[in-house]
């Protein structure tokens, strides 16, 4: 550590703070006096305390210099100044990272017998204070304060305890430190003359070197028993190491030794042993015994719940939040519909609830959720095994439906309600977004963040495929985006369980060999009770791979003008968002990383332009600091675009037509591939498994009892199971993914079906895995 | 029961309004403003991370009974934060509680909210989620 600053407050006389000499460092500067007064060095108390008590007034006052990194060490001493402590609001208090009086963190500390807590940290961003921790502790006077500043955390010790301490880092400035009394502050207050500061340090960060005597690390005497000749193994078990300040401040910080292990061979001559352990050594034989055991089964616990958080607060505290009670019905689903795509339907569910006293009525101000039944709410779908609980859906209400059955039976006079809940597909398709230019990144890192920013959570993996150039080709729904990477990679995006937005790459499903179990129309626990088959419904025995090469070119050219004349009134700002274009005006959108702005003129007055690029668009800035309008006339904005090529497309022929019966043509149009060698990778891939026109197993239904354990397999096989059929069609057992599920409750029933996916039988290569890595054999090499 | 506990709350903004001094305006989580009973005084916080509309927030307190009633207010795990610092999920909630916790961890966010989950793991993927980080707070 470096010592930057260190004032003992040592003076003969009285003397003004400002005119104060520190130890170390160069003096103190005030940034803030409303006192009357000012801070003096009492020659008695060896301390800064105020000249005046001056309420509703306060001062606060910086070291110099400041510091020129943003970690540092604060440690100043609190001691009584003139008067004793009360119990109004009379803080004082140390301020650091403080780049203006907008932005700082500031350590306030408040008499003991103040109604609020002693010892209260904050930050100020952009002039709003913040309450960051909030402690109180018994006034022990003089007492020694340490703060500790990192960006990773600000921690303050008093009389060497850690008092609090906070990750928050929204100031990272290096800024200026210093004491304050009185007013300068969130909390307000007066300045007095009853607290001083005694001993004040500020101690840089810097190089630490530090000498360990092995001879510290000492090992009780051990003892051993060997056999001569035999290796020995000696191991130092995992240490910490910790290290203390002079003044006992425990250093955020381990060191941490790793276990070491080595082994030697020694002789019984080597070892002093001080006693011996054992003096024969006799072979151990372990055996079991058999043993009488009564195995019982414990009944097993299992619950639907259905919560939708009404209050809209993310933490479901409405007490009508949950309406398991109400549910009459209810049924959703996630994922794929149909084989083979990348992108998954709409995330639906249909919850119908008991509505006769008319709460869930959105017209019935009587209701308790008066006000709070519109659409955009929350609802999830868990159940709970054993009182765990498990995710199912997570979705959003779109609309609130009430109906009313018709008179009859137990159902007279019953009424409902119907809540339509969809996922975050529609809520993408709605948002657009303008992609900036991406150079070499996989899906993951262009779709994670548009997804994020959002507010989806997502579940991504990492791409297969790198994208060389992606984006800047003009506003598109975030659906669209999405749609264009996953389709080029061959990989899935669909909403799971957890109501997160999956992302899998094209190897996802093809490495799970795992099956999760069989179903047989005729054994076992998973006979359906309902199967949709196709035949020849995938067939492509034709298929055309379009991709779309794209460079950045090396000219700047004119992306956009202005048409007409634009008025900016003294004082004014005006802020424009452009689209940009090729060929100027020709409609074909234009990304570029830089713009640069010229050809400028005005028929009145003048202003500042700037202009910053986003995507295919760009933002400009237009400043008129003049007294006078400015007018114009002319402006356009220069960038090098992105060019996108015509379409490279590969076409590859299965078996015939006449080979098959049938002509199974499929395009591939996929926007976001530029690479000849993974278009032709993906279009025979296609053909060798959708080339055949065999018959397969489209979806399968369940009716079981919803008890956790007949639905077992209903709850546990989910988007990217690999399940087994004895298909009764074929005779032959197929194995397919779960791409796809739905499911519906009504009372006891749990009725779901699950989409599926004819499972990719080809096992390919992985390097070294017995049944994985004969190429030629048991493996090909795929894409 | 003293010790401290993990909350969710709202972010307000506090006006503070001394018998001796003009009123003032901070932002602080929820908890700042009640007092707990045992001491006369508002509880002792650590707020760890924000998302301007929630907070994950560590507090210090004799009797927690009036934060019960306390809208806006959510005591995570209802047991002592030294209890939850090596506990699972399935060892602190089970039933509707643990539902509705879930359900709060899910809507902020957080995926893996099984029984076998550290609540350390929870509490870190929670703050980061609020845009902080949580290693290493104390009160």
């Amino acid at each position: 550590m470096t010592t930057l600053f260190w004032d003992s407050f040592t003076e003969s006389t009285e003397t003004p703070l400002t005119s104060h000499a520190p130890d170390v460092g160069s003096g103190w500067v005030n940034v803030y006096n409303t006192t009357g007064g000012e801070w003096v060095v009492d020659a008695q108390l060896s301390a800064a305390r105020l000249s005046v008590d001056a309420n509703s007034t306060g001062i606060a006052t910086c070291i110099d210099p400041s510091p020129t990194s943003n970690e540092y060490d604060i440690s100043f001493t609190l001691v009584r100044g003139e008067g004793q402590a009360e119990s109004g609001t009379k803080p004082v208090g140390v301020f650091f990272r403080r780049s203006n009086d907008q932005n700082m963190y500031l350590l306030q500390i408040l008499p003991n017998a103040h109604a609020q807590n002693s010892e209260q940290l904050f930050v100020r961003l952009n002039g709003t204070w913040t309450q960051l921790a909030s402690v109180d502790t018994p006034e022990t006077i003089p007492v020694t304060y340490d703060i500790v500043v990192r960006d990773a955390a600000k921690q303050v010790y008093k009389a060497s305890s850690l008092l609090l301490a906070t990750t928050n880092n929204s100031v990272e400035a290096a800024g200026t430190i210093g004491i304050t009394n009185g007013n300068y502050n969130p909390a307000g207050g007066h300045a007095r003359k009853n607290y001083a500061f005694g001993e004040f340090a500020v101690s840089l960060l810097g190089a630490i070197s530090v000498n360990l005597d092995p001879l510290a690390l000492q090992m009780a005497p051990q003892s051993v028993a060997i056999d001569n000749q035999a290796p020995v193994t000696v191991s130092l078990a995992p240490a910490t190491l910790y290290l203390q300040t002079p003044t006992a401040s425990v250093q955020a910080g381990a060191v941490s030794v790793a276990l070491q292990t080595q082994t030697m061979t020694l002789s019984a001559a080597d070892l002093a042993i001080t006693q011996p352990v054992l003096t024969e050594l006799r072979p151990l034989t372990l055996g079991l015994r058999a043993q009488q055991v009564a195995v019982s089964v414990p009944a097993i616990e299992f619950s639907w719940y259905i919560l939708v958080d009404w209050a809209d607060d993310g933490l479901f505290m409405h007490p009508e939040s949950d309406v398991t009670a109400r549910v009459q019905r209810a049924s959703w689903r996630n994922g794929m519909r149909q084989a083979y795509r990348e992108m998954a339907d709409e995330a639906e569910a249909a919850i119908t609830l008991i509505n006769t006293d008319g709460r869930y009525s959105p017209d019935n101000s009587a209701s308790p959720l008066a006000g709070l039944l519109v659409p955009g709410r929350r609802v999830l779908i868990m159940y709970t095994l054993d009182d765990y609980p498990v995710p199912m859906y997570a979705g959003f209400v779109e609309t609130i439906d009430p109906w009313w059955q018709e008179a009859s039976g137990a159902y007279t006079g019953k009424m409902y309600v119907t809540l339509n809940c969809v996922g975050w597909k529609q809520a993408l398709e709605d948002a657009n977004v303008s992609v900036g230019l991406q150079y070499n990144k996989e899906a993951q890192a262009i779709l994670q963040p548009i997804l994020n920013s959002l507010g989806a959570v997502t579940d991504f993996q990492g791409g297969l495929l790198v994208h060389p150039v992606y984006g800047g080709d003009g506003t598109k729904r975030a659906w669209q985006v999405a749609e264009e990477l996953t389709a080029a990679e061959r990989g899935r995006f669909f909403q799971a369980r957890s109501g997160a937005m999956a992302w899998r790459n094209r190897h996802w499903l093809i490495d799970n060999h795992t099956v999760a179990g069989v179903v047989s129309y005729t054994t076992g626990p998973y006979k359906p009770a309902a199967t949709e088959l196709s035949g020849g419904k995938y067939l492509s025995n034709s298929i055309r791979v379009q991709a779309y090469q794209r460079a950045v070119t090396g000219s700047s050219e004119v992306l956009w003008e202005l048409q007409a004349p634009l008025e900016i009134p003294p004082g004014a700002t005006r802020e424009i968002v452009v689209s940009l274009e090729r060929d100027n005006q020709s409609r074909t959108p234009a990304g570029t990383t830089t713009v640069t702005v010229t050809g400028v003129e005005f028929a009145a007055g003048s202003a500042t332009i700037s202009a910053v690029a986003i995507g295919s668009e760009a933002r400009i800035t237009i400043t008129n600091a003049g007294i006078f309008s400015a007018t114009l006339t002319a402006m356009k904005l220069m960038g090098v675009p992105t060019v996108t090529l015509h379409p490279l497309a590969v076409e590859v022929q299965g078996e015939t037509v006449q080979e098959v019966g049938v002509r199974g043509h499929r395009v591939l149009n996929l926007r976001a591939l530029s690479s000849y060698d993974e278009a032709r990778q993906i279009a025979l891939y296609e053909i060798y498994r959708r080339g055949k026109p065999t018959g397969s197993i489209d979806r399968l239904t369940w009716r079981r009892r919803g008890d956790g354990v007949d639905n077992a397999h209903l709850l546990a096989w989910e988007i990217g199971t690999r399940i087994a059929v004895d298909n009764p069609s074929s005779g032959a057992r197929e194995e397919y993914w779960v791409i796809g599920e739905e499911h519906s409750i009504d009372g006891p029933v749990h009725e779901a079906t699950l989409c599926l996916e004819p499972a990719d039988t080809q096992r390919y290569w992985l390097l070294g895995v017995p049944g994985y890595s004969e190429l030629g054999q048991t493996t090909v090499v795929g894409y | 029961m003293s010790g401290a506990r993990w909350f969710l709350c709202q972010m307000i903004t506090v006006r503070l309004a001394p018998s001796d001094a003009p009123v003032t305006e901070f932002r602080a989580p929820a908890i700042s403003e009640v007092v707990d009973p045992a001491r006369g005084k508002p509880y002792q916080f650590t707020l760890v991370a924000e998302n301007g509309a929630l907070a994950l927030v560590l507090v210090r307190g004799e009797d927690f009974e009036p934060l019960a009633t306390t809208a806006g207010v959510v005591d995570l795990f209802g047991v002592d934060a030294e209890r939850v610092r090596t506990a699972r999920l399935g060892e602190i909630a089970r039933g509707p509680a643990a539902v509705r916790l879930a359900a709060q961890l899910m809507a902020l966010g957080v995926q893996r909210v099984g029984p076998e989950i550290p609540v350390a793991e929870v509490i870190n993927a929670l703050a980061a989620r609020l845009g902080g980080r949580a290693e290493g707070v104390q009160i």
